[in-house]
């Protein structure tokens, strides 16, 4: 084990693998005393903390029952049991009553809220620095209304409903119990206002039915909440007043409102986010000027007047003058000139280079330009050496896409015309392809939420009577009986998000084999050159220089190709507007981040960064806590200054860079490749499934016997921890085990880790007081020395 | 008939192997090919490559009973043969002349097609270690009842040897447990009225609740609705007061009338008044061969539509369907007053998968090593489940007679998804799982001979062959198949079984496609890390000691204040 790791002084949080490895009760609270000392400074700074994602897990085990299984075959005699139970954690010290808490049974609907008086007790969530509860002098008390919160198997649970500027915080009124794991916790939903996707008013307060009154979100990141609103009468505003205040903070873009991250002031002990990535250093560390003078920097784009959506600095060969650029400019589809990107030096040649543009633009008309073939060629004779050599244009379209956007002004370049290219079509389907693909895996994770639009009756919005009850029981009852999940994988092939992953790491598997074998250079380039593009040549990067691969250079990677060369986020991701149809909305960054996620699965050792921090960045994209991930490329990031006014989502990651590291890492030089074929591919669940985890709800009997009540406590608050830092507890998979081991691996050296710090444990077992703490230290020093 | 006589062509020379293989290296796999010469021996097939100054000499052994399949590609150019392993393997053999090829062909389709037990590997197999006899006797019938049944006097359940010389009922082993007020001559009533002979018997007490697993065939009923007293009475007298008794009856509610067409039936509510059918499905034998068959197939030519393939297979259905069964009688027996009698057709297949299931969800024990093989012995072995002709053929070919289904196969994917779900409550490792499957099909052991007991015995398999289990106890090998990360569970384990949480035995359905290396390595890791953990556990232990004991010090020498401890 490296001499690092014992070192940390932060333990990685302890898992499930933890719980079960039954250690003794010491240690586990010792680790939560960690953990807490830890979230004291991060709660503030994470997006969903504890309470949060610990709802959020809960919600997919209630959906799943804790007795998951019956989800399956008809079932008419055996099924007494399903008593489900909610399985939910909160925030801190809840664990005192966790004996005299009922357990739901299914069904069963509680409405104490009617009755409950307002005020009596405000539920306000720990709000994070620039975070402000949001009222209206019309609703004094609307910061914490009463609303019953509709679990995905039509179970409601009453409690208060709290909005600010940031997020939208629910918390029952009751614990609820967990008989299996003993313990019982408020239900808690936090969830960040930015990602939703769609606010919907459902049910109508005149219609005879009993229908379902209330608010249904959905979420970027594919969950789906439905909150009930109980109102009095058809004056009750309550509802309008609550979508108003959501839809306004939610799409702050549409409503003439500034992003949160422009409010949000945390202060983080490293607050070198925006410094990261400097293009001059980053450029001169692969090579350009500093090994080479063939390519040189260009400030042509200093004012963003040759292209507004690249950087300010560009690198091209050195022979190609700036007025040239600005001609070669016209020729490209948004102006978006090959600029390089990478270089790689081997023995053979002097240096082999990987670049990215836009589309030229033939049109129907095949126009060509000569500038811009002699760009190429100039571009070509840097590293030629004999005549057989090409510079090889990777165009990521499939090539009926190629053809058809002649028709609108781009194409591709033509042999004929370029003499020494040659062309290859990746084949990698467009934004909306993308887009409908995830949707398919959204679905898939919660196959039976479009039953909660039906007009059926679900659940009742005043009344309760004992009729509609058993009809809501019912209902529940036969949603328990279709199984979700049978067409299972019929539905992951049809969603072809796993063949879409494949083509791109195929397209990317090619660039490197272009490059590191045949030592040609590569142009990329797609229609825009921003998203396909921008996967292509950063996966190529990662695979093959391993600064890509620490998480420094991670970060580096994202703030060069995808931010300053003008990934969309801000219209991919839709920041702020409530325009949820939008046709150029796409998951093009999250299926890089996918792709990365299959290198670590097959090459777990060679990446500095854990799984965690993928999801971290995949879910801070959303939100618009930090500033990294807002606008569309760095001339409006520049407009709107981001830099001064924002936070940096790396600020936050280099403060905490222990919970991000992988601990099995090791340095490796060579070119990192993996097997594309669909048995190697796995679904990221422990993302896209993030609201249904399966596996952990069995977990949850899997701890050992002999535990007593308060160390099962420790038990579940270490366990509820583990939310904080937004990993799963264990992944639901379908192929391959390597991801579980090394998970596993992971969680048992902070375990180990955790016996390596002695004084921690002493201070846990109540018996050393801070003089004796001195002279222990000194003991174990001593034995140490020995 | 003699080996010899089989085999038309003993050497040839000149031949071409094409297989993939894991290159270590290069990380991926690759495929090798090698040059030498083709051996035929009584039992194996030998290539040898030719001797190279740079190379070692290579030699590949496949022993001839684990060809599943050949096929014979002879064009005018190219003379080559594919075999195709029940381990998966397929190798690409390359002959310089059509006649070699044909006539290996058909040596090696003759001679990996014996049915005779007695040709088999195991009798002629010189293994490492020598026969021995207490691993034969691993299981016994007395030992099962004791742990049952600590407290013999008050126990309601008694052993019948009526069985004795295999004539009641010729799947069933020598010794039974059976109600204890039941007489024998109850038994030899029934078994005449059950198929096969096959009575109902007790298969797994749950001594936390008192209840219990009995297993059986079908009766036989047949048109003229036929009864029998003391089948009724067997399960009356089983059924303690304030239970209540449900017969799994492990096919569709709608085959039954077929089923008493052909003689066999069900349990009637009249007759049975106090116990409850329950119809569920399970897929037989057959079909599950086919299953098998393509998933395999999706896993050997995963292409495109990959999981389409693997849907069309139905083998996670199966698995969840077995799954969901288990966890069923688990979850009456444990939480509820649930007694269960199972049985299927002849309760030779899926009746034994269930039943050992279902204990593995509630008995610790048989989520130890030892509780695990006493499963096998007890639940597959001695309750007559037909291995010799379930696993003459694995998933690319099919006998004519159609008895192959990998029953088994499917019983070690759901306890290694169980093992993967609960991975710290099985003693037993994955390792261990893919090896009893690789000995399932061909092996040097004699414990998967034959079809029952009664055909072992009339084998004296026990005194001819070394029994798998001597290999499995034996010092070097037990390091392999045991999980560093065991703790005892005492729990009953409620597993997952949504198709999201199953996953695809990809370390043995795809074990020549994908990479395992990493997994390899991850598992070294393990056992490394619970060695540390367990050293720094001892160390913090000790410096916890002596802290005691310096506090204790010092509060007697009155340096510290005795009442803050």
């Amino acid at each position: 084990m490296n001499q690092n790791d014992i070192n940390d002084d932060v333990p990685k949080v302890p898992t499930r693998t933890h719980l079960k490895t039954n250690l003794n009760n010491r240690i586990n609270a010792q680790n939560l005393q960690q953990t807490k000392i830890l979230s004291i400074t991060s709660d503030k700074c994470t997006l969903e903390n504890a309470a949060d994602m610990a709802a959020k897990k809960a919600l997919g085990t209630a959906k799943l029952g804790s007795i998951p299984s019956l989800n399956t075959h008809h079932n008419t005699d055996l099924d007494q049991f399903r008593n489900l139970s909610i399985s939910s954690t909160g925030s801190g010290d809840v664990h005192k009553e966790m004996n005299t808490v009922p357990i739901i049974q299914p069904s069963q609907i509680i409405t104490s809220s009617i009755s409950k008086p307002k005020h009596s007790q405000n539920i306000i969530p720990k709000l994070i620095e620039g975070e402000k509860l949001v009222s209206t002098s019309e609703f004094s008390n609307l910061t914490s209304t009463d609303i019953v919160f509709v679990l995905p198997d039509n179970r409601g649970v009453s409690g208060k409903l709290c909005l600010t500027n940031f997020r939208l915080y629910f918390r029952s009124d009751e614990y609820y119990s967990n008989v299996l794991r003993g313990t019982s916790h408020y239900l808690v939903i936090d969830l960040p206002l930015g990602l939703v996707h769609r606010i919907e008013k459902i049910g109508h307060l005149s219609s005879k039915q009993n229908n379902f009154y209330g608010i249904f979100i959905y979420c970027k990141n594919g969950r789906k909440l439905i909150f009930a609103i109980s109102a009095r009468n058809k004056q009750d505003k309550s509802r309008k007043v609550i979508y108003d205040l959501l839809h306004k903070h939610a799409f702050p873009l549409s409503n003439n409102l500034s992003f949160f991250a422009f409010s949000y002031k945390q202060r983080f002990p490293d607050e070198t986010g925006w410094f990261v990535y400097d293009c001059k250093k980053e450029y001169e560390r692969i090579g350009v000027t500093t090994k080479t003078n063939d390519w040189r920097f260009s400030s042509v784009n200093q004012d963003f007047k040759l292209c507004d959506t690249y950087p300010k600095i560009l690198v091209v060969p050195a022979s190609v003058k700036d007025e040239e650029l600005k001609q070669i400019a016209e020729f490209r589809s948004k102006h978006r000139i090959p600029v390089l990107s990478w270089l790689k030096f081997d023995n053979r040649k002097n240096h082999v280079a990987l670049l990215r543009s836009s589309q030229p633009l033939c049109g129907i008309t095949q126009k060509r330009s000569e500038k811009d073939e002699n760009y190429l060629f100039k571009i070509f004779k840097l590293n030629t050496i004999n005549s057989l050599d090409k510079l090889y244009i990777m165009d990521a379209r499939p090539v009926v896409n190629a053809y058809a956007n002649r028709t609108t002004g781009g194409g591709h370049e033509s042999e004929d015309n370029y003499k020494d290219c040659e062309i290859n079509f990746l084949n990698i389907h467009n934004i909306h392809v993308m887009r409908e693909s995830l949707r398919k895996i959204f679905d898939m994770s919660l196959p039976s939420v479009s039953q909660y639009t039906s007009n059926q009756p679900i659940m009742p919005s005043n009344t309760l009577s004992s009729n509609s009850s058993s009809h809501a029981q019912n209902q529940a009852n036969n949603r328990l009986e279709t199984d979700d999940d049978k067409n299972f994988l019929l539905n992951l092939e049809n969603s072809k998000w796993l063949s879409h992953i494949r083509s791109v790491l195929n397209g990317a598997l090619k660039v490197v084999k272009y490059i590191n074998s045949y030592s040609s250079s590569v142009l990329v380039h797609c229609s825009d050159g921003w998203d396909r593009t921008a996967q292509l040549t950063s996966l190529s990067m990662i695979m093959m220089d391993k600064y890509y691969r620490t998480l420094k250079g991670f970060e580096v990677l994202i703030e060069k190709e995808w931010l300053s060369f003008g990934h969309r986020f801000g219209i991919r991701m839709g920041h702020g507007s409530s325009d949820h149809a939008n046709q150029d909305r796409s998951p093009i960054f999250l299926q890089f981040i996918d792709c990365v996620w299959q290198l670590m699965q097959q090459n777990s050792k060679v990446f500095e960064f854990n799984e965690r921090l993928l999801i971290t960045i995949v879910n801070n994209m959303y939100t618009c806590q930090f500033g990294t991930f807002l606008y569309n490329n760095e001339f409006e990031r520049d407009k709107y200054d981001v830099r001064n006014k924002t936070v940096s989502l790396w600020s936050y990651v280099n403060s905490y860079k222990n919970e991000f590291k992988n601990s099995s890492y090791i340095e490796y030089d060579g070119v990192v490749e993996c097997s594309t074929s669909m048995s190697s591919l796995q679904l990221w669940t422990s993302y896209y499934f993030q609201y249904k985890e399966v596996i952990d709800d069995s977990s949850l009997v899997d701890l050992p016997n002999e535990l007593n009540e308060s160390q099962k406590q420790a038990n579940s608050q270490v366990k509820m921890t583990n939310y904080n830092m937004n990993t799963p507890i264990l992944t639901s998979k379908l192929f391959g085990s390597s991801s579980f081991f090394h998970q596993m691996v992971s969680q048992m050296k902070a375990t180990v880790r955790s016996y390596n710090s002695p004084q921690s444990n002493a201070l846990q077992s109540g018996t050393v007081q801070e003089s004796e703490l001195i002279r222990y230290k000194a003991v174990s020093a001593h034995d140490a020395n020995n | 008939m003699d080996f010899m006589d089989l085999i038309e062509m003993p050497r040839v020379d000149h031949v071409k192997v094409y297989r993939q293989i894991q290159n270590y290296e290069l990380n991926q796999l690759v495929t090798q090919k090698l040059f030498g010469s083709l051996n035929l021996t009584s039992h194996h097939l030998i290539f040898i490559t030719q001797t190279d100054l740079q190379k070692p000499r290579e030699e590949i052994w496949i022993v001839h009973s684990s060809i599943d399949s050949l096929e014979k590609n002879v064009t005018e150019a190219k003379f080559q043969l594919m075999i195709k392993c029940k381990n998966f393997q397929i190798y690409f053999v390359d002959f310089p002349t059509a006649y070699c090829c044909n006539s290996i062909h058909k040596s090696l389709e003759s001679l990996s097609n014996l049915t005779t037990e007695n040709m088999k590997l195991p009798f002629f197999c010189q293994t490492i270690s020598k026969i021995n006899q207490e691993d034969w006797n691993f299981y016994s019938i007395e030992k099962s009842y004791k742990r049952f049944f600590p407290n013999e006097d008050s126990s309601e359940w008694r052993i019948s040897e009526i069985n004795n010389d295999f004539k009641i009922s010729p799947s069933y082993p020598k010794k039974v447990i059976v109600p204890k007020n039941i007489d024998d001559q109850a038994l030899i009533k029934s078994s005449q009225f059950r198929s096969m002979g096959r009575f109902p018997i007790l298969s797994y007490y749950h001594k936390k609740t008192n209840s219990f697993i009995l297993r059986s065939s079908q009766p036989l009923l047949g048109s003229n609705n036929k009864r029998c007293k003391e089948d009724e009475l067997i399960l009356k007298c089983a059924l303690p007061k304030g239970k209540q008794g449900y017969v799994y009856d492990l096919r569709d509610a709608s085959i039954l009338k077929t089923a008493v067409s052909k003689g066999g039936g069900y349990e009637t509510e009249v007759n049975y008044p106090l116990w409850k059918r329950i119809n569920k499905h399970m897929d037989r034998f057959d079909q599950l061969h086919i299953s098998y068959s393509k998933l395999i197939d999706a896993c050997v030519n995963s292409s495109t539509q990959f999981f389409y393939k693997l849907d069309t297979s139905a083998w996670f259905y199966n698995i969840r369907q077995a799954l969901y069964l288990s966890f069923l009688i688990a979850d009456e027996i444990h939480n509820k007053n649930g007694c269960f009698l199972i049985h299927g057709w002849d309760g030779l297949d899926n009746t034994l998968l269930i039943s050992s299931l279902a204990q593995i969800l509630l008995d610790p024990e048989s989520r130890t090593l030892d509780g695990f093989i006493d499963l096998i012995e007890r639940e597959w072995l001695h309750a007559g489940h037909p291995f010799s002709k379930r696993y003459f053929k694995s998933a690319f070919g099919i006998t004519p007679q159609k008895q192959e289904g990998p029953v088994f196969v499917l019983f070690l994917d759901c306890v290694r998804q169980l093992c993967e779900q609960f991975c710290l409550s099985f003693e037993f490792n994955e390792d261990f799982l893919i090896m009893l499957f690789d000995n399932l099909y061909t092996s040097e052991y004699g414990t998967f001979l034959g079809n029952n007991q009664n055909e072992r015995e009339q084998l004296l398999v026990s005194s001819r062959t070394v029994s798998l289990w001597t290999y499995v106890k034996n010092e070097e090998n037990i390091k392999k198949f045991i999980n560093p990360l065991y703790k005892i569970n005492d729990d009953v384990i409620w597993p997952s079984i949504f198709t999201q949480s199953l996953s695809l035995w990809s370390n043995l359905f795809l074990r020549f496609q994908i990479n395992s290396k990493p997994n390899d390595e991850a598992k070294k890791e393990i056992v490394k890390l619970v060695e540390t953990n367990l050293q720094v556990k001892i160390k913090v232990e000790k410096l916890r000691n002596e802290l005691l004991e310096l506090q204790k010090e010092a509060i007697d020498a009155g340096v510290l204040n005795s009442e803050n401890y």
